[in-house]
């Protein structure tokens, strides 16, 4: 009887069908290694946190291409703190709710001290790529950057100054809503150049988006008639004040830190920032090809070049990632950061001091042509 | 190996199977038609989704080409000397939801008007004099003269992602931003199973509705049919594999932005519709064969159930229930069934009814026999069946007879030894054989028995005999009689004939003695005394008495021994009459008798023996004359129904009722003393009879003693012919 077979058949394959339909949707291996990323994805500077987004992605990307960690998939989960404290903790506990064996991030300061305390709290291992805020040099906790902190980038970047440029007398602006950033920078910068026999003749002020500020800023500071002008602020700021400051006849050097460095104050600075000098915790020019395969990699992945924000969130998330093989817990996590001392960044080696702060290698950049250059 | 079904199942499953078969092949085929059916048709929803995606973000496109429209043929330093650009655009742009902000560049690229959203919260003076002349998009127009389009970046006015339109003016140009994620709002088509999905120039996702995956950035150029279109193809589609999931998917290129639009489902999705269609399908097959089971078992219930009519009918038949089938089918065969067994039902009752009378008329003809059926088994030395009239023919039960020998314990010990030993011969001769014997009923009687026996071989060689046994004592008992009959008649005639010849032998000795003793009383030899007269007469009276008495009885020998010849004469019975009065006359006038005779004038003719008529008329008048003394003697002759009739009358003494026969008997008129005082040999009566009846009439008498007596003689007119021999005689009566 043919017709009872087939129908057979049909009674019995449409259930297993089911069942693996329904199955195939619930186990496709072991879960996967869940690493958070903490940055600001929206608002107006999301640019950094996009960036850092990136290349933490990139990071994860590849290594799971690699084979992930003991058989485990990566997976990278991104969350916005919005540039705002509260958004960012509770962003923070939906990421260690959510599994994270660690957080790549915040990729700034302000970020980064409302969060450490709760990195400490939860037990999650915070690992940011850019924060440079001096509040938290120094501590022996949960949150680690590879980033080297505001004085030592601030005393080096006097030094270049005084010593490489020759400027004794600098103004300095710089951005009130990135206080936690700005004024240790601003600090250090001074106590650094003042010790260097320089002078920082203004120490001006602006609130990023109030423009009036802006004006009054540059007015007061070219009014102390200096040799360069020291901007620290975000990108579109810094070709703002450039733009003033090149209107008011400033015709010497402009420094910025490397957080203004970004394609935005070419696209809007123009012929305001050329040869802008900034230092750079990376070569952009380097012709190492670890860094030249990092770099086309990211260009072919996401078509733009990478910063310094993708860059190092690169380096952070590869270097969470070497550290969980064997043990991927936090904890395990802790132990091993803890005892770091250096790793193979795409850009030389990074050294880390007892309690996770870091020391590396500064380049001085300047913009030719519109273009990020090496300033010889 | 075949079971047996019921009719209405095997029906069922044939109509079943009839169903079921096209509507199998039917489904099989529409489960594979829908299969490629369904996936043509979402592989063509898809095309058609991303065609509207391009359609749409074409449309978008617009927007920014419409703004700057108006003032491409003008120069910047025109369009900032019209009235107040910055409030027209400000009104434009919040009009606009996805242009963000628009910017006019001086042809050294310095920003010299600008109007943003006001929900940016940044006043487009705050742009005026920036240099753009830097940014790749606005340099590259500037170089070429060519409206272009940016990369897509992240605003540094919102954070958003943001695209870029930069028109080249006469002189100057003006660039227009757009907010990719108002201007990429594909809600309408988020309705649908199509995931609508754009990237870049570079594969990354810049719309996709999964706020999980959009946030991965994942670049999507992997995917063959994307990387076919970023490479240069218009379009393409078909199944891809991405992270890990299957999907079928159409790409295509938006031309003037470099992007492209991606409207794609998962596999498993469109396989689920495919399922659902076909589990629809089948579910409509199934539900179509739960139908036709229905169908079908309703129709062969429904042809089956005359069927089970009939074959009750033919089973009640069968226990003898005649009652009528029903032949009101709609279908004619099952009508000629019915009919047809009703035919043989009826046929079966009538040759049962008929089987029952024979077997009545059968059953009441053997036991109403005067024998018993039998039938015995040799082999087994059993009677299988004896009939029941055994009881009544020698009070024995039937199962009284089991073996031969308790058979051959009932039979008289004289026969027992010859009846066995006959059957035993005869059959083991293989011959049917008649036995007679006697039979000792219960009783003791004898019964004298003929048993007819019939011997049955079979193949096998087992006898059965099966015979009848009759009661014949009756036959015997009648041919026992028969022969006494015989022997007595035999007997009689032997009387008879010794008579007749010893009358012969006494009347030519008596015709000697008479004829002598008259010729001495006539003296003719010589004188005589008167006492040797008187002895004399005395001698020859005594002789003629003997001689008459020797010829009736001669005469009634003749006649009783049938030798009585009838000598048929043509003559006149008037005349005869007369002449036998006359004959009389003397003696009656001797009495003093009146003797009154009357006789049809015209005589009456008669065909007849005239000698044996007048013997009978004398005897009959000498009788009346005789016996009357006073008074007359009347004598009457007539005819009617062809007789002739003589009536005598007399007035004499009569005769007793009592002895009215007897005078016509031989044996007693004869010998009785003092009757017959007048001579006569007293034979005269019976003789006339007897005449009388040999010639077709009788001789009757009616009288009444001291009265008178009436003798009527009838005969023939013509006499009855007799076939016999003249020897033999005809007797009156045969």
């Amino acid at each position: 009887m043919r017709q009872t077979t087939r129908a057979r058949v049909l009674l019995v394959v449409t259930p297993v069908l089911l069942v693996c339909l329904a199955v195939s949707g619930c186990t496709s291996g072991t879960d996967p290694i869940v690493i958070g990323y903490l940055g600001g994805l929206s608002g107006r500077t999301s640019d950094l946190g996009s960036a850092g987004r990136d290349g933490a992605l990139l990071a994860v990307e590849e290594a799971d291409l690699a084979g992930g960690i003991d058989g485990h998939r990566l997976e990278l989960l991104p969350a916005d703190d919005a540039q705002d404290a509260t958004r960012a903790a509770d962003a923070f506990k939906a990421l260690e709710s959510a599994g994270a064996v660690a957080v790549v991030g915040p990729m700034t300061s302000g970020i980064a001290v409302a969060v450490a305390p709760l990195a400490d709290e939860l037990g999650v291992p915070l690992v940011s790529p850019t924060t440079s805020t001096d509040a938290l040099t120094g501590k022996k906790d949960w949150f680690y950057r590879l980033y080297p902190d505001n004085s030592s980038a601030a005393r080096k970047l006097a030094a270049v100054v005084r010593d490489q440029l020759g400027h004794k007398r600098v103004a300095m602006i710089y951005d009130l809503a990135n206080r936690a950033h700005t004024e240790t920078w601003a600090r250090n910068f001074t106590e650094e150049f003042t010790r260097l026999g320089g002078s920082v003749v203004a120490s001006e002020t602006i609130m990023s988006g109030a423009l009036d500020t802006y004006d009054i800023a540059v007015d007061r500071a070219l009014a102390t008639d200096p040799q360069c002008v020291f901007v620290l602020a975000n990108a579109l700021d810094t070709a703002r004040l450039a733009t003033l400051l090149r209107e008011g006849g400033l015709e010497d050097h402009l420094i910025t830190s490397e957080w203004s460095a970004t394609e935005v104050v070419i696209g809007y600075g123009g012929r305001a920032v050329e040869g802008m000098m900034f230092l750079n915790t990376f070569d952009r020019e380097s012709t190492a090809p670890g860094y030249q395969d990092f770099a086309k990699r990211f260009r072919d992945r996401f078509g733009y070049e990478a910063g310094f924000a993708s860059v190092h969130a690169y380096d952070a998330t590869r270097l969470v990632i070497s550290q969980l093989k064997g043990d991927p817990t936090r904890t395990a996590l802790k132990a091993r950061l803890d005892a770091l001392r250096s790793y193979d960044a795409v850009q030389g080696v990074v050294k880390l001091d007892a309690t996770g702060d870091v020391e590396r290698e500064y380049f001085l950049m300047t913009i030719r042509d519109g273009v990020f250059v090496r300033a010889e | 190996m075949w079971r047996s079904h019921s009719f209405r199942s095997a029906l069922t499953r044939r109509l079943l199977l009839a169903a079921l078969l096209p509507l199998i092949i039917v489904g099989a085929v529409s489960v594979i038609f829908v299969r490629g059916l369904l996936a043509d048709q979402i592989a063509r929803s898809n095309d058609l989704n991303a065609r509207s995606l391009v359609a749409q973000i074409g449309q978008s496109l617009e927007v920014p080409k419409a703004v700057v429209a108006p003032y491409l043929d003008q120069g910047y330093e025109e369009v900032l000397a019209s009235e107040d650009p910055e409030d027209h655009w400000l009104n434009l742009i919040d009009g606009i939801p996805e242009v963000e902000s628009i910017l006019l560049l001086d042809d050294a690229g310095i920003v010299q008007a600008a109007a943003l959203e006001t929900s940016t919260g940044m006043q487009g003076a705050d742009f005026v004099g920036l240099d753009r002349s830097r940014d790749v998009s606005v340099a590259r127009a500037y170089a070429t003269g060519e409206p272009v389009w940016s990369n897509v970046y992240l605003s540094p006015i919102t954070g958003e992602s943001s695209l870029s339109y930069v028109a080249p003016l006469r002189s100057g140009a003006m660039v227009v931003n757009v907010m990719l994620p108002r201007m990429l709002d594909f809600t309408a088509l988020d309705a649908s199973s199509v995931l609508p999905i754009v990237l870049d120039g570079n594969g990354v996702p810049i719309y996709y509705p999964e706020a999980a995956v959009a946030i991965q950035r994942p670049n999507m150029r992997s995917i063959g049919i994307v990387d076919e279109v970023l490479t240069g193809a218009p379009e393409a589609q078909g199944r891809y594999t991405w992270q890990g999931v299957e999907y079928l998917g159409a790409a295509h290129m938006i031309g003037q932005v470099g992007w492209v639009a991606l409207a794609t489902q998962p596999w498993e999705q469109v396989q689920q519709a495919i399922l659902g269609t076909q589990y629809v399908v089948m579910l409509l097959i199934v539900l179509a064969a739960v139908f036709a089971l229905t169908l079908a078992a309703a129709f062969s219930q429904r042809l089956a159930q005359p069927i089970s009519e009939l074959a009750r009918h033919a089973d009640k038949v069968a226990h003898g229930e005649y009652d009528e089938a029903s032949a009101d089918y709609q279908q004619i065969e099952l009508s000629k069934l019915g009919s047809a067994l009703n035919d043989m039902t009826s046929a079966v009752k009538r040759r049962e009814q008929d089987l029952a009378t024979s077997a009545r008329q059968y059953r009441f003809l053997v036991e109403s026999l005067r024998a018993v059926p039998w039938e015995y088994d040799m082999d087994s030395d059993r009677f299988l069946y004896v009939g029941p009239q055994l009881e009544r023919l020698l009070g024995y039960a039937p199962s009284a007879w089991t073996t031969l020998d308790s058979w051959a314990q009932s039979l008289h010990p004289d026969d027992r030894e010859a009846a066995v030993t006959a059957c035993m011969t005869a059959t083991s001769r293989g011959r049917d054989h008649n036995l007679e014997y006697r039979a000792v009923r219960a009783d003791g009687e004898i019964v004298w028995i003929e048993d007819v026996v019939s011997v049955h071989a079979d193949e096998s060689g087992s006898v059965r005999l099966v015979g009848v046994m009759i009661d014949i004592s009756e036959s015997k008992e009648a041919a026992r009689l028969r022969v006494a009959a015989e022997a007595a008649e035999a007997a009689s005639h032997a009387k008879s004939s010794f008579l007749a010849n010893m009358s012969h032998e006494l009347r030519t000795p008596l015709n000697s003695i008479l004829g002598f003793g008259n010729i001495i009383l006539s003296r003719l030899a010589g004188p005589i005394n008167d006492e040797q007269e008187r002895q004399l007469g005395m001698i020859v009276r005594s002789g003629n008495h003997l001689l008459a008495l020797v010829n009736d009885v001669l005469d009634l020998e003749k006649i009783e021994a049938g030798a009585m010849p009838i000598e048929v004469d043509e003559f006149d019975m008037a005349e005869l009459v007369r002449s036998a009065v006359e004959i009389m006359a003397p003696m009656a006038k001797s009495q003093g008798l009146a003797l009154d005779v009357h006789v049809p004038d015209a005589g009456l003719v008669v065909h007849t023996d005239e000698d044996r008529v007048q013997q009978v008329l004398l005897n009959l008048f000498s009788n009346a004359v005789k016996f009357t003394e006073t008074g007359s003697v009347k004598i009457d002759l007539d005819s009617a129904d062809g007789l002739a009739r003589v009536t005598v009358t007399d007035t004499g003494v009569g005769i007793a009722k009592s002895r009215l026969e007897e005078v016509f008997d031989e044996f007693k008129s004869m010998g009785r003393p003092g009757d017959n005082p007048l001579g006569g040999t007293g034979l005269g009566l019976p003789i006339s009879r007897r005449l009388a009846r040999l010639l077709g009439g009788d001789v009757t008498l009616a009288s009444t003693k001291g009265k008178g007596s009436t003798f009527l003689f009838t005969f023939a007119l013509t006499a009855p012919v007799c076939d016999d021999e003249p020897g033999t005689g005809g007797v009156s009566g045969r």
